[in-house]
């Protein structure tokens, strides 16, 4: 008899005597107990896809439903700059050219005017009011109306954005299940021409708890007051980062780094933490997964770049489209240069060999856009305005109710990033002679500023994370998950210059620490309710003087009349006493996190045990 | 093994010793002196109406009387506390006759010398229970002992004890060791020996009676009947007992202790009744001719109704509602059902009680009960009572005392919760009755509390070493929930949960991250005064003048540091609180794959 005890202590698998008298029937009747098994499994598989479909289609109305109701809900609390701010450069790019608004800019620079949106958030911004102006043809859109029908298509778009993130989380959480299963396999029956078959590979091992993963993201209060109340477009990185997990997992690198070089061109904090995933290659020994991640961040990054590589704007032209890609100069030396490089190589790598074609064609591709970029005439002001300005853009220890390290660090009178906080000895590595011979000298040490030090501090944390993720890795172990989506929440909670809605990436993560344990999910809440406060205050806060007293006592045919009419004042209470030492409690979680990540895992469960 | 554990404590002892001396002597100038001079000023009032006015120690809460509630002089120490602060001055009495209140190691030698033993004998508890829990668990004894002598040795070195012991110094530590003695004779099944251990707690420090109810109720979860009454036998008949110098006595109007007669002879009667109605079920019920068993049967009953009746008896010729004293009259004003049901249990006990050993705890803890309950029958001394338990809940009305990082204390500084009135808001009524907000508080906690009693039963019944964590967790509830909480009771959680080493390093952390915070908020209140501060300054720049300077501005920093976690950091305090309730009623997941 062969048994193996679940955590209620339930048998999940018995072959005893019934199963050998059943084996024994089959032997007599083969052919009707075959029809009958054919039977019961075509049952199974039906019952649980109507109710997979039906749970899904359920929450997804429910989802949809839900979200347009947080926007009718919260328009006293909307925080207006930043759509205001959106819809001025779309409203721009409309105007002057998408492609060569950033060339229009320059350089960026702290004394002009400057951009801080990626292309693909610039493009959205540029479509949306590219749809207004022709839904609208007589408004000049001078000003933003406040509808759901006027931001329609960005609401839409985040809706779809938390579908995906959803949908990744789904995809994650279901791998990761399945580990377990099938580690519970490995021990009962190593041998894989075992007769034993008491516990098959399922298609359907996972799913259940997946899809309360999904369905926990999907209505993730946080996200929703980030993307259809605030609204903000923070929730765009995190289906590309779950895909791009997801791919890890599955050791797929240059599809994962291709995924996050696309949601860099939407958000370029995916790359304070998307750099996680190919230190996690690294450290479970896979040095080509690093590479391949690392060459698919750069092709991405070069499809991008594609348009300002090979083009440029033409100054000549003084009247253009929205997307005025064809009213560009096109740079021929460049785009040669890229096209012949590009098929080049990859016809004779088709040649060669076929198994790092892939490869091959976007590390090619991705060193034929650079050239072009900076040595055909291209431009780069795109990338400087994605990634660069925004580290500079704001000098402060923490942008708005931020509830993190440095807002406590603040209390104490730290308040300026470029403060010096440490002195390193000093070790010159190398000199470098520019063109008039003068000396620059390559310095490692020296003065530690605020902001330096914090970083290195969530770097450092951030390498340990990926460190323990590749050792839970081997293990198959699911805490991997929490290890790799943890430097999200160091990353709201140790650097400086970080915005109060930024807890939303962890967030996002949360819901798939219920794969570990309800205990695990329960600390990941802690990251949502940390973040929705901090959220929730900056939005309330600013929106206070808009409130009307009996703003919520006057919609109708709602059951909320009974909520006190005050209740954002009352809101606007609770989170001003949060802030900013509830972060105590956020490092307190992330320390949690941490140690638990490092503790060993349970007993009996070791594959190396057997 | 016992040879290296032998070696290893002996030189932890030590280690820990004069760590504990240089710790003394490195705060001496920032050494809590508003309680320090408040303990010398008892011991001393009580040492010298002993020695020079013929008074006794018991004389002390009497000549007190019932203490008015505003009044800025006041004593709220239980008899053992009295004790040891009359035998502090006592001790340097026989070494300098009337000697003034001093700081130095030397004045002080006696009080913390005790309060080094008992941190000793709290460290040989958490190695008893950790070892203890870690073996029944299924761990070999190689692994349970260096478990317990980690527990031990956390214990020995918690930041948070010695400060307080040593550092402040107060008697707040005492509460410990008979707690975790409690734990490891519960564990152990000696259920009358937790009670005593609860009692002697409770004679200490009154707080040890915030968690009793979780021994009283973790054998009822468990399906346990017998144990909490044997623990009631224990505690009852220690506690009466010990303070049987009050509750047999009363002063004339010459302020004269007599013995009264009436309190004596029913602290006899009331277990001898007992015993009578055993003997008389034991031995002469037998005997009886007659074989119709019910007739027996009904014979023990009636043995058992007599037996009751006989202990009701003087209840009925009480007029409590006329009693003089108001004070006397609120606090004793047992009901008498409470008085029928108590007797009704002992003539269940005499019906149902075979064993002579717990035939012999019963009429113990009759015998103390019947003390206790003479203060009220007989108007024996009672202003020990009110002093030690009673006043301590009252006299300071306040959300939190000090600079508390709990959810009071987040409340008050950071909702503007108002320090003093905001105890007697009014959150919701029952009918008549208002529930203010420190009772809301309260329930909650007692809610909690039952809840992580619950996780204590199953774990022990599991036995699992999640039974560490469940019985620390009462701890952690009672500084983060009930209003009137000083910042050093985290000590209590921090220093018990020296024994969670026995679950994971995880939850050890935890718990060295409240005995720090403690640490920091007992050092917050020492160092809050700019004038010690700067005393401190001078004397830390004499001790170690290479680290510190003559302008060393180091006790500015540590306040400015301390000061900025309050009460922020209560957050942590509170997240600390739920991981700790979470694993104390979450079982354990036990995932044993086998095939075989």
């Amino acid at each position: 008899m062969m048994s193996a005890v679940d955590d209620g202590g339930s048998t999940i698998a018995t072959r005893n005597a019934s199963d050998d008298a059943a084996g024994a029937a089959t032997m007599v009747v083969p052919a009707a107990a075959h029809v009958h098994r054919d039977a019961w499994r075509w049952w199974q598989h039906t019952w649980r896809l109507l109710l997979l479909a039906a749970v899904i289609f359920g929450s997804m109305v429910g989802g949809l439903w839900l979200r347009e109701r947080v926007w009718e809900w919260t328009v006293e609390i909307r925080f207006h700059g930043d759509i205001d701010n959106g819809f001025r450069w779309g409203k721009r790019a409309d105007r002057e050219g998408y492609f060569s608004l950033y060339e229009r800019l320059g350089e960026p620079a702290r004394d002009r005017e400057r951009i801080d949106y990626a292309p693909f958030r610039l493009g959205l911004m540029t479509y949306w009011v590219h749809t207004l102006r022709q839904e609208y043809p007589d408004n000049p859109l001078g000003h933003r109306e406040k509808t759901a029908e006027f931001h329609r298509p960005l609401l839409t778009f985040n809706a779809i954005m938390g579908l995906g993130t959803a949908i990744g989380a789904f995809l994650v959480a279901r791998h990761a299940a399945r580990w377990r299963k099938a580690k519970r396999r490995q021990i009962l029956d190593p041998s894989p021409s075992s007769e034993y078959t008491g516990e098959e590979a399922n298609v359907w091992d996972g799913t259940w708890i997946a899809l309360a993963v999904a369905i926990l993201t999907w209505v993730n209060p946080l996200i929703l007051l980030n993307a259809h109340a605030w609204p903000q477009w923070d929730v765009w990185p995190m289906p590309f980062f779950l895909f791009a997990l997801y791919c890890s997992l599955r050791r797929w690198w240059l599809a994962a780094g291709m995924i996050v070089g696309l949601g860099a061109g939407l958000k370029g904090q995916i790359l304070t933490v998307g750099w996680v995933l190919p230190a996690f290659a690294l450290f479970i020994g896979d040095w080509r997964g690093t590479l391949r991640f690392t060459i698919g961040i750069a092709a991405s990054l070069a499809i991008i770049a594609l348009p300002w590589a090979i083009s440029t704007w033409d100054r000549s032209i003084t009247t253009t489209r929205a997307f005025d890609l064809l009213d560009r100069q096109l740079l021929w030396r460049g785009a040669i240069l890229v096209g012949s490089l590009t098929a080049g190589f990859s016809m004779l790598m088709l040649l060669i060999t076929r198994r790092i074609w892939t490869t091959t064609l976007a590390l090619v591709f991705a060193a034929a856009v650079a050239y072009s970029t900076y040595y055909c005439g291209g431009t780069d002001y795109w990338m400087k305005s994605s990634f660069v300005v925004g580290t500079w853009n704001y000098q402060e220890m923490t942008m708005g109710t931020t509830t993190n390290l440095p807002a406590i660090l603040r209390t104490y009178g730290f308040n300026n990033v470029e403060e010096v906080v440490l002195t390193l000895p000093q070790y010159t590595l190398w000199t470098t002679h520019n063109a008039n011979g003068t000396p620059t000298p390559f310095i490692l040490g020296g003065d530690v500023t605020m902001k330096v030090f914090l970083r290195s501090l969530f770097i450092g944390l951030s390498i340990f994370c990926a460190a323990v993720a590749a050792i839970r890795f081997r293990q198959r172990d699911a805490r991997a998950i929490v290890a790799l989506c943890l430097p999200w929440a160091i990353f709201y909670a140790v650097p400086a210059q970080i915005h109060e809605r930024y807890l939303l990436f962890a967030s996002a993560c949360a819901a798939m620490f219920l794969i570990v344990g309800r205990g695990w999910f329960l600390l990941g809440t802690v990251f949502m309710v940390i973040g929705f406060f901090s959220t929730l205050h900056t939005a309330v806060g600013s929106g206070r003087h808009r409130i009307e007293p009996n703003y919520l006592s006057a919609i109708p045919s709602w059951p909320w009349e009974f909520v006190p009419v005050e209740v954002w004042g009352f809101l606007l209470y609770v989170c001003r006493g949060t802030y900013p030492g509830i972060a105590w409690g956020l490092l307190f979680a992330i320390a949690a996190c941490l140690v638990g990540l490092c503790t060993p895992g349970r007993r009996g469960m070791s594959v190396d045990e057997r | 093994m016992w040879t290296l554990i032998a070696a290893i404590s002996l030189s932890s002892l030590w280690a820990g010793v004069k760590l504990r001396e240089w710790f003394f002597d490195v705060t001496e100038d920032v050494h809590f002196i508003p309680d320090n001079y408040r303990n010398y000023s008892w011991g001393y009032w009580t040492f010298y109406n002993m020695h020079d006015r013929g008074r006794s120690f018991l004389d002390t809460y009497d000549d007190l009387g019932i203490q008015d509630r505003t009044n800025r002089m006041y004593s709220d120490y239980s008899p053992a506390r009295m004790a040891v602060y009359t035998a502090w001055i006592g001790s340097n009495h026989a070494k300098a006759p009337y000697s003034a209140f001093r700081s130095d190691r030397e004045y002080w030698s006696f009080f913390v010398r005790f309060n080094t033993a008992t941190e000793a004998i709290a460290a040989i508890g958490a190695f008893l229970l950790t070892s203890a829990v870690v073996r029944r668990a299924g761990a070999g004894v190689v692994r349970a002992n260096v478990l317990g002598l980690l527990a031990g040795l956390l214990m020995w070195f918690c930041p948070a004890m010695i400060i307080s012991a040593h550092g402040w110094p107060s008697g707040d530590i005492w509460v410990v060791p008979p707690f975790i003695w409690a734990a490891y004779l519960g564990v152990k099944n000696r259920w009358v020996g937790v009670g005593v251990a609860l009692a002697i707690g409770t004679l200490f420090k009154g707080q040890v009676l915030f968690v009793a109810p979780m021994f009283l109720l973790w054998p009822v979860f468990q399906g346990r009947f017998a144990p909490p009454l044997l623990l009631a036998c224990g505690f009852f008949g220690t506690f009466g007992l010990l303070t049987s110098g009050w509750t047999l006595t009363r002063l004339d109007v010459d302020r004269v202790r007599h013995l009264d007669w009436n309190a004596v002879a029913y602290a006899i009667g009331l277990p001898a009744t007992l015993i009578a109605g055993v003997l008389i079920r034991k031995f002469l019920v037998p005997r009886i001719d007659g074989e119709d068993r019910n007739v027996r049967a009904l014979l023990v009953i009636a043995t058992g109704l007599l037996v009751s009746i006989a202990m009701f008896w003087p209840t009925l010729t009480l007029d409590v509602a006329s009693h003089p004293d108001p004070m006397r009259h609120r606090a004793m004003n047992i009901d008498r059902q409470l008085i029928i049901a108590i007797a009704l249990i002992a003539g269940v006990a005499c019906i149902f009680l075979r064993n002579w050993w717990r035939i012999a705890a019963a009429a113990f803890g009759f015998a103390g009960l019947a003390m206790l309950m003479s203060m009220r029958f007989f108007d024996t001394c009672y202003a020990w009572f009110d002093a030690s338990y009673m006043f301590g809940t009252e006299h300071f009305n306040v959300m939190i005392q000090g600079v508390t990082s709990n959810l009071p204390g987040i409340m008050t500084k950071r909702y503007d919760w108002d320090l003093r009135d905001s105890l007697h808001y009014v959150v919701f009524t029952i009918g008549d009755r208002e529930i203010t907000l420190k009772t809301f508080h309260f329930a909650i906690y007692l809610v909690l509390l039952l809840a992580s009693t619950i996780g204590v039963a199953m774990h022990d019944r599991r036995r699992s070493t999640r039974f560490l964590i469940a019985i620390v967790t009462p701890w952690v509830l009672f500084f983060t929930i009930p209003l009137q909480i000083h910042e050093r009771y985290l000590l209590f959680a921090g220093a018990a949960a020296a024994v969670c080493i026995g679950h994971s390093v995880g939850m050890t952390l935890i718990g060295v991250f409240m005995s720090v915070l403690t640490f920091l908020m007992t050092l917050h209140v020492m160092i809050m005064n700019p004038a010690r501060r700067q005393a401190w300054c001078a004397h830390l720049h004499e001790r170690y003048p290479t680290w510190f300077d003559a302008n060393t501005d180091f006790p500015e920093q540590l306040h400015r540091f301390i000061g900025g976690t309050h009460p922020d950091i209560g957050w942590a305090v509170m997240l600390a609180t739920l991981i700790f309730l979470w694993i104390a009623i979450t079982p354990e997941k036990k995932t044993t794959l086998s095939a075989d």
